[in-house]
């Protein structure tokens, strides 16, 4: 347990998440995030679209990052270096995002646990259409605003890489 | 004369970031692939000198697609592309016949030299 309670292998993912997240995303687009509190009451917040992700192999989890559309469009227009052509290319270049991330967090995972996996490849979603993680599960999810005031979170499904990290996959 | 590449990767956004990279260099994009499929049936009359491989695509993934390319075609230089960076990734790669690993993301020097090592024959990454 870390000092505040939180499992700390939750800790772990949730501190590696974050940096993951925001270090992509500005290397990709420039754009810098800053954590904020949770939306209250729950589920409030602006209309959001998402970015989706599944892994599967020796574990399974659901990754999904959100944010307003406008910060989708930014960060298709600054890869880009050019204004954004239309909705199918801003999503292009957001699934692009969602790969990298996934791909990464994959990685990072591995590198703690020796653990591989696999991702399929990246939705776009747009609102209301965002698909559930699942409510049979335990959800971590982390709040951002950008530097331009955009709101973003990032989720994923917690038990399975908690389980890894313990040393209980059912695999070993 | 440029030297021809195949790009293989679902993401048109790979095939035009690396189209902008590869601007203004010895390099050219002979063949822009959205499949390990359709890079099978493409590769003998592209004739790339070298292969970039995305590894996550629809279908054939794109370890398997190197794999089949380097069963049929012994000389072929594939380096896949991919976020997935770790060693067992990077074993399988190497035990498929890829020659060398590009991570995600990547900027114009990483591809760039990358792409040269290749084509020198050398391994990358």
């Amino acid at each position: 347990m870390t000092a505040d309670g939180q499992d700390k292998e939750i800790a772990w993912v949730t501190e590696m998440a974050d940096a993951l997240l925001r270090e992509i995303l500005e290397q990709l687009s420039g754009i810098r995030l800053s954590r904020r509190p949770p939306w209250t009451p729950k589920g409030a917040g602006p209309p959001m679209d998402g970015v989706y992700g599944r892994v599967d192999g020796a574990y399974q989890m659901r990754l999904l990052f959100r944010a307003e559309p406008r910060m989708f469009q930014r960060l298709a227009s600054n890869m880009i270096g050019a204004p954004a052509k239309d909705a199918q290319e801003v999503q292009e270049y957001a699934t692009e995002f969602a790969n990298v991330l996934c791909g990464r967090f994959i990685s990072e995972i591995y590198r703690a646990t020796k653990v591989p996996a696999r991702f399929y490849p990246t939705q776009y979603e747009t609102y209301p259409d965002i698909p559930l993680l699942g409510d049979d599960t335990e959800i971590s999810t982390i709040f951002y605003a950008s530097e331009d005031q955009e709101a973003a979170d990032f989720s994923w499904t917690a038990d399975s890489v908690a389980m890894l990290l313990k040393g209980e996959n059912s695999e070993t | 004369m440029k030297h021809r590449i195949m790009v293989v990767d679902d993401s048109r956004v790979v095939y035009a970031e690396m189209s902008k990279m590869l601007a203004n260099s010895d390099l050219e994009i002979a063949k822009y692939c959205r499949s390990g499929e359709e890079a099978i049936a493409s590769y003998e009359s592209v004739q790339p000198e070298v292969v970039t491989m995305d590894i996550v695509m629809p279908g054939m993934d794109g370890l398997e697609t190197c794999s089949e390319l380097v069963m049929r075609w012994p000389d072929a230089r594939v380096i896949m592309v991919s976020s997935l960076a770790y060693n067992d990734t990077i074993s399988t790669a190497a035990a498929v016949g890829a020659k060398g690993f590009i991570f995600k993301p990547f900027d114009k020097e990483m591809l760039l030299d990358a792409l040269q090592k290749a084509l020198s024959g050398e391994t990358v990454g």
